[in-house]
């Protein structure tokens, strides 16, 4: 039987151990119990829930009315997206519901831009081209020039 | 002369910004005052000789970067574009630091508003005149530094804080592409002269042209608030409001239109950059009237009214009417500029309230303020033989005129804006001068126009609202004027639509816009005066509710792209400052290397388990590699066909003994 052969292996290890323990230090468990002590190696600093300070009451009597923040209060980690500077939070509707009004006034849009392209008038005139390219129109050597080579004014 | 003009403004600056203390704060006005005075005075002399003369003028200064082929000068040019944007910029801008004396009086940094505002006035000459992109570069990222510092004049404040570094972050998009395109024109041209790049455009292939257009588009859109780029000009409205009217109404922002113009000989060889050009001011144009009917900051709906004749200066160039929108850009600076400085005259007398549902009843306090606003306000919404009418009008029909799918589009786009234009012009003129009286009784208590500082610009800037458009008309857009002969602006032949506007557009579509303008300001105030209750029930439905909020939202754009965009960026930074910066250098550093070290000791160790047979398997595993090392170093395929048929036997084996 299998386990019987494990069990006679492992007896007379269990055994000697228990009479002569071999010398041995680990760090191992010291660095897990720091990581449980201190799991994001911040000194355990007491980070606040991740909420914006413009959603505070800005009439709430803070120490610092501008940042909305007592005085000694932890700041969040990230301080810098969630203190007053950051970009505002926009929150009168949903992005859905936004979206679906953009939408509306996008297919109004388009929708004028049919109603047009069914109606647009076509031009009264033929434009003149330019088959040779526009050297004479813009003054080279065949171009009509506004006075005589002899003329004084 | 024209060196002075170009650098008086600059030694303003630095007398008040460095030596305030020794000039004090009458000696910094007289100085920056007089010495961008006297620029305009040569800039006048100067459009005279340049402009109407016909004279270009070059002025070589000094090399900048000579690296291989690569040859940039510092060398201005003054020719008639560059003249006819000297005239608005620099007396606008004359005017807003006489207007300042007064509007600042009270305020402790005098010396320092006056520097920067003299600083814009130079960044903005040296936009204008130089000679090739990169001057023109250093001009474009002077005034948008001198645009930042100016919105956050009042540092202390965190909304000033945060439009100012809206601006600069915006408009930072835009100069990203801006250089993307100047890049592209020195790859493709190897050089960034105006003269030699617009001197090789008709003979390169359509598509580089298409993609230096289109750097240079988005560019402009970012300087001229386009749609897309344009959420940082209604929030540049923290700063004091003679900023606002020169720089968020004049000129600044005029910059990215003067780049389209300065181009013309380029993108006039794209037709797909002139489409973009068309189509995306007539966007603009709808979308910020729209808005501006909504909002209810007096400056807010001043900076959309701004953003949509900006849109339609783009259109102009879309349509090849570069003239065209140079003319609507000069019209436009005045008038606006005079909006601006009335909204600030306002301000100013009823204690800095900007939110026009508590004003009202002010044509009696202010009745100067109330005329010149007035006369803003009919040039902005194109009354007949008002400045603005003959540029906003023309541009309308030009696009109707084009005769192309597109162009007859966009003038029903266009003239939809310009409805919504007259719309909040007669809502801001109607709830500041002739409403009901809705502020607070102090308000209307210490309310008072200024003195001759602040009240002389406006008188000034409504004679160029009401005159400027009829006496320089045939200048800038009359048949046959010889103003652009020095060819800085070019229109291609074929693109030309002048006489097809003049001759071909229908008398109705010649009048729809005017027809409009009418009957909306006196519908509106009818509403207003004798319906009041219908508009407010309208708006109190659930319907009415939806498209106010909609509107007043501004189209939600600012919330999409905070969501999605500015959020999952910063988020992005956080992470990686955390994850990457920190994190990888704790990681591959000491805390790595510890729990690294330790582990694979720890690893070790219990291989030692005092159990014979066990080491007599890794003596067996040791030499077993060490005896395969010979056939991995001479990568033999005896080794796989020695390993196949081993696992073969031993399986063949189990196989067997199951059996």
């Amino acid at each position: 039987m299998l386990s019987q052969r494990i069990l006679a292996r492992r007896l007379p290890q269990v055994a000697a151990r228990a009479i002569a323990p071999r010398a041995s230090f680990s760090q191992i468990p010291a660095l897990r119990a720091a990581e449980i002590d201190d799991p994001l190696q911040n000194n355990n600093y007491p980070n606040p829930p991740a909420v914006k300070r413009a959603h505070r009451d800005p009439h709430g009597g803070w120490w610092d009315a501008q940042e909305k923040r007592n005085f000694g209060e932890p700041v969040h980690e990230d301080n810098e997206i969630l203190g007053v500077f950051s970009p505002e939070q926009y929150t009168h509707v949903s992005p859905g519901k936004g979206f679906f009004h953009l939408g509306c006034f996008v297919a109004a849009f388009l929708g004028l831009v049919g109603v047009v392209s069914l109606n647009y008038p076509d031009k009264p005139s033929v434009p003149k081209t330019y088959p040779d390219g526009l050297e004479t129109e813009l003054g080279g050597p065949n171009a009509l020039p506004a006075r005589k080579s002899g003329d004084k004014w | 002369m024209y060196l002075t003009l170009i650098i008086l403004p600059l030694l303003g600056s630095i007398v008040s910004g460095f030596f305030g203390r020794k000039v004090g704060i009458t000696g910094s006005h007289i100085i920056t005052c007089g010495s961008v005075i006297t620029t305009t005075l040569l800039a006048i002399i100067a459009f005279f000789e340049v402009g109407f003369n016909n004279i270009p003028v070059t002025i070589n200064i000094a090399r900048w970067v000579d690296v291989e082929s690569l040859y940039v000068l510092w060398n201005f040019r003054f020719d008639s574009l560059t003249v006819s944007m000297l005239i608005p910029v620099l007396i606008v801008s004359s005017l807003v630091h006489i207007y300042s004396i007064s509007y600042m009086s009270h305020d402790p940094h005098n010396q320092r508003f006056f520097s920067y505002l003299s600083l814009f006035t130079f960044m903005m000459i040296i936009l204008v005149t130089g000679n090739n992109y990169l001057i023109m570069f250093v001009g474009w990222e002077g005034v948008g530094v001198c645009s930042y510092l100016l919105v956050n004049f009042w540092f202390t404040r965190i909304a000033a804080n945060q439009s100012s570094l809206s601006a600069l972050l915006t408009n930072r998009v835009g100069d990203c592409l801006l250089t993307v395109g100047m890049f592209t024109i020195i790859w493709s041209f190897g050089n960034l002269d105006y003269s030699t790049v617009f001197a090789l455009a008709p003979y390169y292939n359509e598509t580089i042209i298409t993609i230096v257009g289109i750097c240079l588009l988005i560019g402009a859109t970012a300087k001229s608030s386009q749609v897309g780029l344009h959420i940082w000009l209604p929030q540049a409205m923290e700063g004091p409001t003679p900023v606002s009217a020169l720089i968020h109404a004049a000129t600044m922002v005029t910059a990215g239109v003067y780049l389209l113009m300065r181009s013309s000989p380029l993108i006039e060889y794209s037709s797909t950059v002139l489409v973009l050009c068309l189509w995306l001011g007539a966007i603009t144009t709808v979308f910020s009237s729209l808005i501006g009917l909504f909002q209810q900051d007096i400056k807010k709906v001043i900076a959309y009214s701004t953003m949509s004749q900006l849109g339609m200066m783009v259109i102009a160039i879309g349509l090849s009417s570069y003239n065209l929108a140079l003319f609507h850009l000069v019209n436009h600076a005045f008038y606006k500029a005079l909006l601006f400085l009335g909204a600030g005259s306002v301000i100013h007398a009823v204690a800095d309230n900007q939110d026009f549902r508590k004003y009202g009843g002010l044509r009696e306090f202010l009745p100067l303020t109330y005329s010149v606003m007035l006369i803003a306000s009919l040039s902005l919404v194109a009354v007949p033989f008002m400045t603005g009418f003959y540029s906003k009008d023309f541009i309308l029909e030009s696009s109707y005129g084009q005769f192309y799918l597109s162009g007859t589009i966009v003038y029903f786009v266009a003239t939809i804006g310009a409805m919504f234009t007259t719309l909040y012009s007669a809502k801001v003129l109607y709830l500041t001068f002739l409403a009901n009286p809705n502020g607070p009784l102090s308000s209307y208590k210490h309310a008072h126009e200024g003195d001759i500082f602040l009240t002389l610009p406006l008188i000034i800037l409504s004679i160029f609202s009401i005159f400027f458009g009829y006496l320089t008309k045939d200048i800038f857009i009359g048949l046959g004027t010889g103003f652009f002969v020095d060819n800085s602006l070019f229109i291609h032949p074929s693109h030309e639509i002048m006489l097809d506007t003049e001759f071909a557009v229908p008398t109705l579509f010649k009048l729809l816009p005017f027809i409009f303008t009418v009957s909306l300001s006196i519908i509106s105030v009818l509403f207003s005066e004798f319906l009041p209750k219908l508009l407010i029930n309208f708006k109190f439905s659930r319907f009415g509710y939806n498209i106010f909020s909609f509107f007043n939202q501004r189209f939600y754009i600012e919330l999409f792209y905070n969501k999605y965009i500015v959020e999952g960026v910063l988020k992005l930074g956080g992470q990686t400052t955390k994850s990457l910066d920190k994190g990888s250098v704790e990681f591959l550093g000491p805390y790595g290397l510890e729990k690294g070290l330790l582990s694979l000791s720890n690893s070790l160790g219990k291989l030692s388990t005092g159990v014979i047979t066990t080491y007599a398997l890794y003596v067996l595993i040791g030499l077993m590699f060490y005896i395969s090392l010979i056939y991995f170093s001479y990568n033999d395929n005896n080794l796989f066909i020695l390993v196949v048929f081993t696992l073969f036997a031993l399986l063949n084996n189990n196989l067997t003994s199951t059996k």
